[in-house]
């Protein structure tokens, strides 16, 4: 428990940071054009090598091949550009996920 | 001030927060129960919600335990997960300027939904600024924490660990990745990402991946937005 407690105030201290930062070095409203930049193309490749890593515990040659995850990344993706409501694409997706790995199992 | 007029500005943020109500409800009550599942005592959960109060860096961190990632990795992965909130505050600089007391709660308070909102209300009289803006976020953490609370119960309830609602942890960094590929309109970085993981699962360790990915991929992006910086 104490380790919990430790990365806890760890990841609080990281995200309060990143809400903070900007109003630290910039009190004033010019901050630099290729911060801004950087900082709206890293999110989309940081959440893309998250998914990927998300999925790394997959093993492809042994049955269900991933089937079941490939399928619920693709629903998510599709209930995501079709109504995009977060609750609603994580609940089809999830679903999807747990009753394929209960079929093909 | 009046109190008359504190009830009128908390009602309009009521109001206001309607949305954020909605979808903080349920995603609280989803990242408790996913919380408690993966084994967290009910109050962790509700700690993370007040204290680190951002969805993505806590589901991360019911991944991380699960998939056994080093403390360094996780920090790194922790800072760029967290990138886009500076990037908010970088466009509510001047919206936040002259709230004085409030200020630190207000930052600490940014989420994707309350940027959302502070950023499309209609600017509000100096008088109540502050008030409102306060009253905007502290509903949204309160949304939140009752959430994660509800779900956190509602997962101690149900004793046996449901197989597969860790996918839940997936399907959120899909649709994060997702909005945040359609606000830049570029499927470079999935590209970039893809090929980095699966070059990276060919050459490297295991364990190695995520972080050369991160530094081979932001290297890259970098030298591609330069160039599209000038066309």
């Amino acid at each position: 428990m104490p380790n919990s407690l430790v990365l806890l105030a760890v990841m609080a201290s990281i995200t309060f940071a990143s809400r903070l930062l900007p109003f630290l070095f910039f009190s004033r409203n010019h901050p630099p054009r290729w911060l801004a930049t950087v900082e709206t193309v890293l999110p989309p490749l940081v959440l893309w090598l998250l998914v990927f890593y998300s999925l790394s515990g997959i093993s492809w040659h042994t049955p269900p091949y991933g089937i079941p995850a490939l399928a619920g990344v693709s629903i998510v993706v599709l209930v995501h550009r079709w109504k995009h409501s977060v609750l609603l694409s994580i609940i089809s997706g999830t679903a999807a996920y747990m009753i394929l790995t209960r079929l093909l199992a | 001030m009046a109190p008359m007029e504190n009830r009128y500005v908390f009602r309009q943020a009521a109001h206001y927060t309607l949305p954020a109500l909605m979808g903080y409800i349920p995603l609280g009550m989803a990242f408790g129960f996913a919380a408690v599942q993966a084994g967290h005592a009910w109050w962790y959960a509700v700690t993370m919600s007040i204290f680190v109060y951002s969805g993505a860096t806590q589901f991360f961190i019911l991944g991380l335990s699960a998939a056994g990632m080093s403390m360094a990795t996780a920090i790194v992965m922790a800072c760029l997960l967290n990138l886009r909130h500076s990037l908010y505050g970088l466009s509510l600089l001047t919206k936040f300027s002259g709230t004085r007391w409030a200020k630190p709660y207000l930052i600490f308070a940014i989420t994707d939904e309350t940027f959302a909102l502070l950023t499309t209300v209609e600017e509000p009289d100096p008088s109540t600024k502050t008030r409102l803006y306060v009253a905007i976020s502290l509903l949204d953490q309160l949304y939140w924490v009752a959430g994660t609370l509800i779900g956190a119960l509602l997962g101690t309830a149900v004793p046996v660990a449901i197989a597969g609602i860790e996918f839940s942890l997936t399907a959120l960094f899909v649709v994060l990745a997702i909005e945040s590929t359609e606000k830049i309109r570029s499927l470079v970085p999935l590209a970039v990402a893809l090929a980095t993981t699966v070059v990276g699962r060919l050459i490297l360790p295991s364990s190695a991946v995520l972080p050369v990915s991160i530094a081979v991929g932001t290297g890259m992006l970098v030298l591609l937005t330069r160039h599209t910086d000038h066309a």
